[in-house]
């Protein structure tokens, strides 16, 4: 629809009508943009202070990210349950040593050797550690005392074993009439000759190497024994 | 632009207030105008922009959906007015939808597709309310004749 002649007219009217505005009206724009521009400085404050202090948490993330370790299990409780129990610690009071009976394949030709028909074993007396404590600690240091208790054994295993070469080289060098083969026996050492034996067996890493040697040795010996029934 | 506000807010008072929003917008949004077109078009288009807002937050324009069917094939009936002198204080009297859409459509010439989308309404709506606006603009303007004759 166009507009009318009337319209027209109207339009130009109003076009050239001036209405004066009051004199306050300068005076509230600009006390108004002097308002608003203030703001925008205060608001534009807080963007620059939170960006920084983002910006310093993705840091100090990033920083703890690239530093920290993977954690195992294993090092959790380690960490979180330090072992307080030290080695020094466990006296020897806490476990003994026992000898029990077992029977053995190899009998001694001397009657002098009554250890052979034993076996050394761990008790460990204090502190008993109650079924019900589910502490790992306590756990952890029932762990560290059977290990030491049975590295203990270890220990004395060995030495019974070489006591019981020695007597079994005893046994053959009074058993023997071959001087050529006593003179052998005389220079053979219970010691070198286990560590000979071990050391073969160390090659083939054998899960329980104490029992690899007394079976080796067990073998040889019967060997010894048959060429020394023979003679 | 005073009186381009005042077109649409009847009184002077809040007319001012809205040229003052106005003015504070078009200064804060200054590095918005990209030298298109005359810088008083611009403004002014701020200020109608403004009034529209102001009768929003006032309530005033609520317009109701109309069908500019029934007004397709009528005569503008400000074509048999003749005086017009008395046109500013029949336009006051006109409810706020019918006047923003005859003064957005006469005076600032807007297209009724930009009414509608300014006004968030169709332009069949657009289009009958400037005819009702016409006829009622008519009527006011001949009954002032006719009383001012007495």
């Amino acid at each position: 629809m166009r507009l009318s002649e009337a319209e027209n007219k109207i339009k130009k009217d109003l076009a050239e009508r001036t209405l004066q505005p009051s004199d306050a009206l300068w005076d509230n724009i600009q006390q108004e943009l002097d308002q608003k521009q203030s703001k925008p400085k205060i608001a534009y404050l807080w963007w620059k202070v939170g960006s920084v202090a983002a910006v310093l948490c993705l840091a100090l993330l990033a920083y703890q990210g690239f530093h920290s370790t993977s954690i195992t299990m294993v090092d959790v409780v380690l960490d979180s349950k330090p072992v307080k129990i030290k080695e020094g610690d466990i006296k020897a009071e806490d476990f003994e040593i026992k000898v029990v009976h077992r029977p053995l394949e190899v009998q001694s030709l001397s009657a002098q050797n009554p250890t052979f028909q034993e076996e050394l074993a761990i008790v460990v007396k204090a502190p008993v550690k109650t079924p019900e404590v589910e502490s790992t600690q306590e756990v952890d240091e029932a762990e560290m005392l059977l290990a030491i208790a049975q590295e203990e054994l270890k220990k004395q295993k060995e030495k019974k074993l070489v006591a019981e070469v020695n007597s079994l080289l005893e046994d053959a060098i009074s058993e023997t009439e071959d001087i050529q083969q006593k003179n052998i026996l005389q220079n053979m050492k219970a010691e070198v000759l286990l560590a000979q034996v071990e050391s073969e067996i160390e090659l083939e890493k054998p899960p329980l190497l104490k029992f690899e040697i007394w079976d080796a040795i067990v073998s040889n010996f019967n060997e010894v024994k048959g060429k020394f029934a023979l003679n | 632009m005073l009186s381009v506000s005042r077109y649409y807010v009847k009184d002077q008072h809040y007319a001012e207030d809205v040229l003052q929003k106005a003015f504070c917008k078009a200064f804060l949004s200054i590095n918005k105008y990209k030298f298109k077109g005359s810088f008083e078009g611009w403004l002014r288009r701020i200020v109608v922009s403004s009034s529209i807002d102001f009768l929003r937050q006032k309530k005033n324009l609520m317009i109701q959906t109309d069908d500019f069917s029934y007004y397709e094939n009528a005569e503008n009936p400000l074509d048999e007015v003749q005086d017009t002198s008395q046109i500013e204080i029949a336009i006051d009297k006109l409810p706020d939808g019918y006047k923003t859409v005859f003064c957005l459509y006469v005076l600032e010439d807007y297209k009724h597709k930009e009414i509608a989308e300014l006004l968030n309404i169709d332009v069949g709506t657009s289009k009958s309310q400037l005819f009702k606006a016409r006829k009622l603009l008519k009527e006011y303007l001949q009954d002032y004749k006719v009383k001012s004759s007495l």
